[in-house]
This record gives structure tokens, sequence and C-alpha cells, in this order.
């Protein structure tokens, strides 16, 4: 229903956009914004053009940054010889919570999906491929453990091939049809010691 | 397995029911159209996330509800209590599942852990109809044992929808499909031959129980037999099988790029019901379909009941309109002592079945959705 207002009715059409909020909590959203300071709000505006402006895809792995390489791609703490894929950059926050990975990451931006259109080149695969060229040791393929991850990881593992690296998948102790990102640190940290050769 | 009480609101037409189950058997008597079947279905639902009447949640409402929940406690075979809840919003158009007050991530995760066998019309399809019908039938009983199988099942059916929107796609994508079809062929020939080597085990199993049953519920003058029918040409068991299965996909690529989906495979399969060598959905009587349909249940029950902790729930809906006295007596014989039972019936002579059967029964009248007692309706 509408309100009174067209710019509030706007607002919550803007709420609405954002994943898992419905009609009536974008309308809550809005009317608390409404009640907030004005500038409150104001820094809330900022903070969302900041990250448009400043937040970039590293060139490197991919993942989100603001220096370009990002502070992982350029630690010198970190082996370099090693890469673990995953889909998402929550994936590399998860697995950086559990501090048992000291290599570096790559970044696919998803996985294959062709019911939702999602072909190798809408990945970043090739960037990967140029930095399996380079010196690379280990390649971890980490998606997640539902079955677009699986197909992901196959065609990797066979594209990864000839460049003569060592390939590993995490082993799947993660159950099944859950998101990497919502799996708890003890059992990421077990997939990793099971890591298997593909 | 006990179901000690159970609350139905807002389903078709029951409004707010509420009833206290026996441990033995609960008669359930009424008109047709009075709202027996809701309180089996409602039991199914809690059982296996399901009705077997129907499988859209929606047709459950009752007019004009928006929503509607059903809640069970369960005490386990061990002496565990265990309450379920299931509601469902019309506006959501999703189930949500509470076991013990915690929500449940999935639906299937509640499959398996209160277990039940159902029986009614609407299962006939299963000796006379399509294939679908038959894997449904043996899938949700490996699914209740195995629940690793029940999530090879879903991984294969994504994976499968995922393979066919590539097929379909080929004027658009073809280069995406020489290069990623194997990823989704190898992923699929893996749960694939798992889903075979489960199926294949499972008839094995399952052959003895069923003739024990059907000789039970006719006799020993009938001999009758299952045979798995694959479409896929392989030996499930092997290290090999998933590469050999893997390999027959590729053979029936261009099969398969030419109709858009996948021609071979679990999907696809289905299983021959033999009574005394012949094949029981081309060849049956009316009354061999009845007595192989039961012999099929009661021996789903005994094989559950065998290969699980919990005895499962047996629900026997207006099964009596359908056969005779004499099978009914020894169907009856059969499910005594199977556990508990909640049968329907809209024929008070019913009754009569049950006036030397043991305590720990009870019988219900239902009209419009309203149950009382046989005294209150008396
Ligand atoms: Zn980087």
């Amino acid at each position: 229903m509408l309100s009174t207002s067209p710019s509030l009715d706007a607002l919550i059409a803007e709420f609405s956009r954002l994943p898992g909020i419905g009609r009536k909590t974008a309308q809550r959203l809005a009317l608390w914004v409404l009640k907030r300071p004005r500038q409150e709000v104001e820094q809330m505006a900022a903070a969302l053009l900041q990250v448009k402006d400043h937040v970039r895809t590293c060139s490197i792995c991919c993942n989100i940054t603001e220096e370009d390489p990002c502070t992982i791609c350029t630690s010198t703490k970190r082996t370099h010889s090693v890469i673990c894929v995953v889909e998402e950059s929550n994936d590399v926050f998860a697995i950086e919570r559990s501090n048992d990975f000291r290599g570096l990451y790559h970044v696919l931006g998803g996985s294959l999906s062709p019911l939702e259109g999602i072909g190798p080149d809408d990945l970043h695969i090739r960037e990967l491929l140029d930095r399996a060229k380079e010196g690379v040791e280990e390649i971890i393929l980490a998606m997640n453990p539902n079955v677009e991850g699986e197909a992901t990881t196959l065609y990797l593992s066979k594209l990864l091939k000839p460049f003569g690296v060592s390939i590993t998948r995490i082993a799947r102790g993660i159950p099944m049809g859950s998101d990497l990102e919502y799996t708890d640190a003890a059992t990421i940290a077990r997939a990793f010691e099971g890591r298997i050769a593909l | 397995m006990i179901l000690h009480r159970l609350r139905i609101s807002h389903v078709r037409n029951h409004g707010h029911t509420e009833i206290d189950c026996p441990e033995g058997t609960l008669l359930l008597l009424g008109e047709n159209g009075a709202g027996k079947t809701t309180v089996l279905e409602s039991i199914s639902l809690l059982c296996s996330t399901r009705s077997f009447v129907t499988h859209q949640d929606r047709g459950l409402l009752q007019k004009d509800a928006d929503a509607f929940r059903v809640e069970g406690v369960f005490t386990t075979d061990g002496g565990s209590q265990h309450e379920v809840v299931m509601e469902y919003h019309a506006e959501q158009g999703r189930k949500q599942i509470d076991l013990d007050h915690a929500s449940l991530p999935s639906a299937s995760d509640l499959i398996g852990q209160f277990p039940m066998v159902a029986l009614s019309p609407q299962h006939r399809p299963i000796t006379a109809g399509g294939p679908g019908e038959r894997r449904s039938f043996i899938d949700f009983i490996i699914s209740q044992v195995h629940h690793a199988y029940l999530m090879d099942l879903i991984a294969y059916r994504r994976t499968l929808r995922q393979r066919n929107a590539l097929l379909s796609d080929m004027d658009r994508r073809p280069e995406e499909i020489r290069t990623t079809l194997d990823a989704w062929d190898a992923s699929l020939a893996e749960t694939a031959v798992r889903i075979l080597r489960r199926r294949h085990r499972f008839i094995e199993e399952f052959t003895p129980y069923f003739q024990t049953a059907m000789q039970g519920v006719i006799g020993e003058r009938e001999q009758v037999a299952l045979q798995y029918r694959s479409t896929a040409d392989i030996d499930p068991e092997g290290d090999a099988a998933p590469a050999e299965y893997h390999r027959l996909l590729e053979r029936r690529f261009n099969l398969d790029l030419r109709r858009g989906t996948t021609t071979v495979g679990p999907h696809r399969d289905d299983m021959d019901i033999l009574l005394n060598a012949l094949d029981v959905r081309a060849q049956a009587s009316q009354g061999q379909h009845k007595t192989v349909l039961i012999a099929l249940k009661l021996a789903e029950h005994r094989y559950l009941d065998s290969h699980l902790d919990e005895t499962p729930i047996l629900l026997l809906d207006d099964v009596f309109s359908e056969l005779d006295d004499d099978r009914l007596a020894s169907v009856l014989q059969q499910a005594q002592g199977l556990g508990q039972t909640f049968i329907t019936s809209a024929n008070a002579a019913t009754l009569n079945f049950f006036a030397h059967a043991d305590n720990g029964n009870r019988t219900l009248k239902i009209e419009n959705g309203i149950v009382k007692t046989l005294a209150e309706v008396a």
C-alpha cells in the first residue's frame, strides 16, 4: 500500500530490493530512517557511496578490496605458491576466520549454473588460468558443497590439469546442501586437513 | 513409535481438531467427505512432510484460511518424547517445520525420524500406473532408512535440471556445452550410480518381505517377484561403474541434445512387479491389484520396522470399501501387532472387526470435520 509521501514510498521500494527483505520489513526500515537525526542518515548515505567508489576487485585474486592488489595478495607472510579457489568473497572471510589457511585466494564470483545462465565466461576463470601459469605449486578447490559447486570443481580440475600443478579439493566433511559461508571454523579446518588429490 | 496427541488447525474441513491417540488402533468412522482422511493426511504431513493425497500444500488449506498448522507429540520406542509442528502460510507458499521447538533448516531433515506407512486408494497407481509411481514407492522407503540416499536423490534431480538446461540451450551456448557438459556428466554419473546401487540392493532385500506378506494376505498359491528395469544398461557395482555410466551419457549425447533432455537414468527407470511370472501392471485382475498393493504396503511396514529403530505408524485409509470380508479379515489380522494403526471407514459394520480386538483400541466418529467419541454421538 502506498503512503502519503512519494519520497517515503521510493525509500521503501529501494529497501524492498535488498536480499531477504520483504515489503513489511522495508517499511519498518524506512520509518526508522525517517526518525534518525539527519547527520546519521548522511553518514549512512556516504557509506553506501563510499563502498561503490572505493571498493573494487583485486586484479590478481578477484576478491573485493580497496587497494589493488589486495592486502592478502601482497602479504609477505603468506605462501604464494598455494591458491585456494572459492566462489564468493564471503567464503574468504569464513576461511580466514579459521586461521588455518596461509596461502592466497582466488574468488570465482559464483559457480556454473546453466539454470541461471551462468557459464565459464561469467566467472573469473581466465584470471585463474593466468595465475596457474606462474609458479603455483598447489591449487585447492573449495567450492560450496552443492551440485553447482561439484560440477565447477570437476570442470576446473580438468581445465587445470595441463598446467602441471597439484590440484586438491577440500574434503566433504561439510554437509551437502549447506553454504561454506555458514559452516563453523572447526569444520572448515578439518576439511582442509583432509583435502584430497584430483 | 507412538503418536500420542494430534492437533489439526485449518486443514481441509477441520477448524480445530484435537485427538488423543491410543497405542493400538484408532478407528475413524464417518461418511465420505466428513474429514476422516484429513486426520490421516495430517499424520502423514508430520511424518513425511507431505500428504499422500496431494503434493500441493495450498490445497490442504481450509476454505478462507490463510494458514494451517498440524502438531504431533510422539514417543519413540526408546521412550523419549518429541514434538513436531508444521505450519503452512499461503503468503509464503512454503512449510515451516519445528522439531522440539527448533526449526528444521530443510523439510528433508524430518524424513526417516518418524517413519510411517500409508495405504489408501491414492496408492493404486503403484501397481497399475506409470513408472514414476513405483519409483516414488521405493524412493520413499529407502529415503527413510538411508538419509544419504535422500540427499543423493535431491542432488541428482538438481544436477539433472542443470544438465537439461544446458542441453536445451544449444543454439545460444554451443561453446559452453562443449566445454562444461563433461563436468555435469561426471557429476551426474557419480550420483546416478550411488542411487542405482541402493535401489538394486533394496529390491534384493525387500523381495523376501514382499513374498512373506503376499503369502499372509492370500495364502501360498501365488509367487511374487520384483525386478528393477534400468534405462542405463550398466552394472552399478564395482569401482568402474561411474566411468562406465559417464561413457554411456557420452554415447547418448546426440540423442539427448536433439530431445533437449536426459533420456536415460534413475529418473526414467521402473520396477516390474511379477505375479506368477506375469507383469502385474499389464496382466493382473482388479482383485490381484488390490492384494498385491496391500502386500507391498505390509512388506513396507515390516521392512522399515526391521531397518529402523522406530516402529512405523500404519495409516489405512478407506481400505474396507475396497475389499471383501475374507481379505479384510486377513489384512486386519496382519495389521494387528504391526504397531500403532489409524484406520478410516465409512462403514459402521467395520466395528465388528474390532469387537474382539485387544485393548488399546479406540473408535471416533467424524462429521463435518468435527471429531466425537461414540458416547458423544449416542
Ligand atoms: Zn588479491
